[in-house]
């Protein structure tokens, strides 16, 4: 049977992620911690491109708000409470997704696209030009979070491992909660939308509020993301905002294989361990790389995750 | 006659400076068939876009049930409970019958985003979907829309509009492109649901709108040339010269 197989793999690279650190070094640690934030990155920006239909070329905006939050919220030389700050950031993001959402949806199609990158771009510049939030440099934040609860410290974050943990964590409950949300009834009237919205709105559908909350939800996670990203590294720069973001992260979901989630988690791995595999090799690791993405492409039109999705139902 | 639950009054639609719509008025009442009929470009697909609330009209009023529908949103209309097919198939291409269906029922039968309502396994949606596809006779549900013949897609639109549980079916040619036995069975099928519908029927076929419809009102240009019972219009001497043609090609 296909469901129990599918979740059966699911499973198992749950476990091989969870049993990585027993393995790897730092460097890897950090690298597939990484990957791991940016694989909850696209999947929520699967939720809109690949269950609502919806793409969107700004995503990084919500990325951007959620790890810049951190920042606002760490106070310099101390740590913020992760059970504070990673809440606001989320809200923070959720909030931003909320009023940009309202605007950007009454447009479609081509102008989506475009809108949204100009939104993400207006909070680009205005972070650029801000002093207080370090402007064009980006800024430190000297402090992870702390994981301090009444005393009781369950994991240091300043240890990789430790930080590998709490990514891992989240990506899988990020993975569970939008599962749940593109099997309910909800999802399923996104899936319709995406399909036919003007049926949607024919059958008595308000779809215009449907994909707003879509579209928070989406910004909600990114935010979370973006939150986890400027923790690893304790720097947040405006290109946390960029469109080379925006677009890297539409390819890993495009990659990956849209409207499956754990598509969007293939594309992550397999775009930055590309990326950084070529690095390695070549100077000029953009041709080989546009030359993959090109293949990929025309080859895999269901993405890696089609690829996968295929080997089950051959062995099912 | 009952109380009229559709009433359209003095209704236009413009389109740059041509009245497509040019002042109709109409009633639709339960239990009963009202069919337009009119030549091409007569305005008859834009008369059941403007009561569905995908064009809003630009002047004339429209009341449902008590409430004043002219203008407002498709999707707000539709959970009043009027319900609409289209001239050319339109269902959900990848989903399969009873998943369309499901859908069209959701719109009417939850309130709120149902986040927190599995989908799949509903018991109340699949109740719904599957009695409107039992009501209009289709038998493979499982089967996706896309790959279902032309006549199924349309049985699939009629079940669809059904699920949504509608007072007011507005059926915009659901003949048109069926063979004669499926056509036959459409045709059963509308006279059927006219008991406990209020029908408007635009539709080409001559001999089945004579045959099942309580009242016919003929387009021409916007406005209405005839309107009453089929007896009345075939009788209409305007009416056969402008559309129906010679007594011998009157059905």
């Amino acid at each position: 049977m296909r469901p129990t197989r599918h979740r059966l793999l699911l499973l198992t690279a749950f476990v091989l992620l969870a049993l990585f650190p027993l393995l790897a070094g730092t460097f890897y640690l950090q690298l597939f911690a990484k990957i791991m934030i940016m694989a909850i990155f696209a999947m929520s920006l699967d939720l809109l491109v690949g269950y609502t239909g919806l793409v969107s070329f700004g995503h990084a905006a919500f990325f951007g708000i959620g790890a810049y939050a951190l920042f606002v919220l760490s106070p310099q030389y101390a740590a913020a409470s992760l059970y504070l700050s990673l809440p606001a950031a989320i809200g923070a993001a959720a909030a931003a997704a909320l009023v940009i959402g309202l605007l950007v949806l009454r447009t479609s199609g081509v102008s989506f696209i475009m809108v949204t990158l100009a939104f993400a771009q207006m909070l680009f510049f205005y972070v650029m030009g801000s002093r207080p939030l370090g402007g064009s440099d980006g800024v430190y934040i000297y402090v992870k979070p702390s994981t301090t609860l009444f005393g009781w410290t369950p994991v240091s974050l300043d240890r990789p491992a430790g930080f590998y943990y709490l990514v891992l964590a989240v990506l899988a409950a990020s993975y569970l909660v939008l599962r749940f949300v593109t099997r309910s009834l909800f999802g399923h009237a996104l899936l319709g939308i995406r399909s036919n919205e003007s049926r949607m709105r024919a059958l008595g559908f308000a779809t215009y509020g449907y994909k707003l909350a879509a579209f928070v939800i989406a910004g909600a996670i990114a935010g979370l993301a973006g939150y986890l990203d400027a923790a690893q590294f304790g720097f947040v720069s405006p290109d946390l905002f960029g469109w080379r973001l925006s677009g890297a992260v539409l390819m890993m979901v495009i990659l990956g294989g849209m409207g499956t989630l754990y598509g969007s988690v293939l594309g992550a791995f397999a775009l930055v361990l590309l990326q950084d595999g070529l690095t390695d090799v070549t100077r000029h690791w953009l041709l080989p790389f546009g030359l993959f993405i090109i293949l990929a492409v025309l080859l895999l039109p269901r993405g890696i995750g089609g690829l996968v999705h295929r080997a089950e139902k051959a062995h099912g | 006659m009952a109380e009229p639950v559709l009433t359209a009054r003095a209704v236009v639609r413009q389109f740059g400076g041509v009245n497509a719509v040019d002042g109709i008025s109409l009633d639709l009442v339960a239990g009963e068939i009202h069919a337009v009929i009119g030549p091409n470009g007569a305005g008859k697909t834009t008369l059941i876009n403007l009561l569905s609330g995908e064009l809003a009209p630009t002047a004339g009023s429209i009341r449902f049930a008590g409430h004043d529908i002219a203008g407002a949103t498709p999707e707000r209309i539709a959970r009043l409970g009027i319900g609409r097919s289209y001239q050319r198939v339109n269902v959900f291409a990848g989903f399969s019958a009873l998943e369309n269906c499901r859908l069209a029922a959701q719109a009417r039968l939850t309130h709120g985003f149902g986040l927190l309502r599995q989908g799949r396994d509903d018991r109340a949606l699949n109740a719904a979907a599957t009695a409107a596809l039992e009501r209009v006779r289709f038998e493979r549900s499982e089967r996706i829309a896309e790959t279902l013949s032309h006549g199924e897609q349309r049985q699939l639109e009629i079940a669809m509009t059904l699920a949504t549980a509608p007072k007011v079916l507005l059926l915009d040619e659901p003949l048109a492109g069926m063979g004669a036995e499926e056509s036959e069975h459409m045709t059963a099928l509308i006279a059927e649901l006219g008991r406990d519908h209020a029908v408007l029927l635009v539709e080409h076929d001559m001999d089945a709108v004579f045959r099942i419809a309580q009242t016919l009102t003929v387009m021409v240009d916007g406005k209405v040339l005839a309107s009453g019972p089929p007896a009345t219009i075939r009788a209409n001497a305007a009416v056969q010269s402008a559309y129906l043609g010679s007594d011998e090609a009157a059905p």
